[in-house]
Order: C-alpha cells, then structure tokens, then sequence
C-alpha cells in the first residue's frame, strides 16, 4: 500500500513536471514569437520606430536612431533564441526586461494622457495603436509570462538541448 | 563566477552581438539613417521653404502686431486653451472659417501655425491651404500647443 502510494506521488509528479514543461515551453514560443514579429516593421522602417521612440518623450530625441537602429535587432535575436531554445535564461532575462520597460514607458505615457501611436508593432502611419488601457493589460501579461519562462525554463524541449 | 553572474554575462554577450549587427545594418548605404538624430529646421510645401521654429523662438514674436498665431488644432481643443491671441483654423473647417479670420491676417503677416505636436501634420495642411491664398510668410511651431503650455508660455481659453 506504502508502494502504491509512493508510486501514485512519482507518476503524479512526473505528470505535473510534464505539464509544467510544456506550459513553460508554450510561454516562450509565445513571448519568442511576438518579439520577432514586433521587430520586422522597425528593422524595416527604423525612421518611423525612432519617431515613435521620441514621441514617448523619454530619452533625449538626439539618441532615438540610434535605440531605433540597435534595439529592434535584440529583440530579434532574443525572440529567435526563445524559439530555438539557445541560452533561454539570457535570452529570457533580456524579454523580461525589455517587457518591463516596455510597459513602463506605456504606462507613464497614458498616465500623461500622450495622444501617441504605441510603436510596438507597426508605425504610426499604418497603426491604429493609440495607447490605451488595452496596451498596458497586454504588455503586462507578457512581461509575466516573459517572467514566467526566466524563472521556470530549463532549456527542456529545445532544439538545440544543453545549451543554457 | 556564480550563476547569475554568468546569466547576466550571457545576456550581456547577446546584448553586444545585436547590437553589433544593428549598428552593421546602417551601413547598408540604402537603409541609412543618421546616427544621431537631428530635427529638420524646414520643410517644402507647395515649393515654399516653411522654417520649423521652437516654442522659445515663437513666443518672441507672441507681441508683434504683424505676426498672426493660428491654431490649426480641433475646435474643441482651441476652446479649452490656445496661445493667446492665436485664432482659430483647423483643416476640417477651413473653408467656413477662413473668410472671418481673413481680415485679421492680412497679406504679408507672418503667420506662425502650430497644433499637437512634432508629429501633427494639420499644420501642414492649413500652410498648404494657406499658400494657396498667396501667403508666403509662414512658420510651423514643431513642439506645438503642448511644448508652449509646457514652457508656460501666454495662453487664453
């Protein structure tokens, strides 16, 4: 009976890690596969993401190019490595963190009532992405489940497995 | 070197890689952007050169009785505030509005137009409008109401 048991907690174990990977496995083609979309139209349109950039009023106007330039590149990367499952932690640290000031920047422009295009996936000359309460709810389930992949990914289901 | 160390190099290692590669991708002469960016200080409507002024350079012609502020903004945002003394004409009424203000904007002001902002463009519709009616004198206030009200420039609802 102490076996049965014993065994019942190991299977139910076994299924809940099982579970928990795929959960986990799920969060990171999730929050992978936003950030390579979100980065496609500023890789091909870095003008219209640094006027984007400037609108939030942030960071001085001289170094928008420069953020428009370099940043829509991690995020490409960082997505692509989430996907492939290569070094998931780091490439998960840098979603999370980019998510959170992502969401900082939203925030602190709808708190000021900043009639501006979002920026986060198409420009504003084609977005109807006004910031709006939508924005922050969005980007702040994915910080979480960005969140989610740092904490509980262990490179399990990857493509290229033992790469941490 | 403990475990996170070694997850903050890692990110740090891909933060260098890309970057490196966006830096690399403007150097493809057809995708070329500035590096830093610097604001344009005219642009060409109509042929016409129209200069782009900042609020602090605009308000020294706030007293001049030759210059006429327009707010090219929608009614309802000029009603609550504008420059003072700037008049009213907003791309969706212009036609309407534009035979009553005419008298205060004769021929040869200098008209300094502004709306919401550096990414406004109503302003560039009233100066082509206006370019049409054969004036020449015009300036475009880029930071627009919201950089005027910032500085705490004079303003009247």
């Amino acid at each position: 009976m102490d076996f049965q048991r014993k065994n019942k907690t190991a299977i139910d174990g076994a299924k809940r890690s099982i579970g928990m990977k795929w959960i986990t496995l799920l969060a990171r083609l999730l929050i992978g596969s936003l950030f390579v979309y979100a980065s496609i139209y500023k890789i091909f349109d870095p003008s219209s993401f640094a006027a984007s950039i400037r609108n939030y009023g942030l960071i001085p106007p001289i170094y928008s190019n420069l953020i428009a330039l370099t940043l829509p590149w991690l995020e490409l990367g960082s997505g692509v490595f989430l996907i492939l499952g290569i070094q998931t932690r780091a490439a998960s640290l840098l979603t999370s963190s980019m998510m959170l000031i992502f969401l900082g920047a939203i925030i602190y422009a709808y708190a000021l009532g900043l009639d501006i295009d979002c920026g986060c996936f198409s420009s504003s000359a084609e977005s109807s992405g006004r910031i709006a309460p939508f924005h922050i709810f969005r980007d702040g389930f994915l910080a979480l489940v960005s969140i989610w992949t740092l904490i509980f990914d262990r490179g399990e289901l990857s493509i290229a497995p033992g790469v941490k | 070197m403990n475990s996170l160390s070694s997850l903050v190099f890692r990110a740090g290692a891909i933060v260098l890689v890309f970057f490196l590669i966006g830096v690399g991708s403007n150097l493809i002469p057809a995708r070329h952007i500035h590096w830093l960016y610097v604001p344009p200080t005219e642009i060409t409507i109509l042929n016409h050169k129209i200069p782009l002024v900042s609020s602090k350079e605009a308000i020294k012609w706030l007293d001049d009785p030759l210059v006429v502020f327009i707010d090219t903004r929608d009614d309802k945002d000029y009603l609550k505030g504008h420059v003072r003394g700037a008049v009213s004409l907003s791309p969706e009424d212009k036609e309407q509005k534009f035979p009553g203000i005419e008298p205060l904007m004769p021929q040869g002001s200098k008209l300094i137009l502004y709306c919401y902002g550096p990414d406004c463009d109503m302003a560039e519709h009233i100066a082509s409008f206006l370019i049409d009616f054969g004036y020449s004198d015009i300036m475009i206030m880029k930071d627009g109401y919201p950089g005027w009200e910032q500085n705490g420039f004079p303003t009247q609802k």
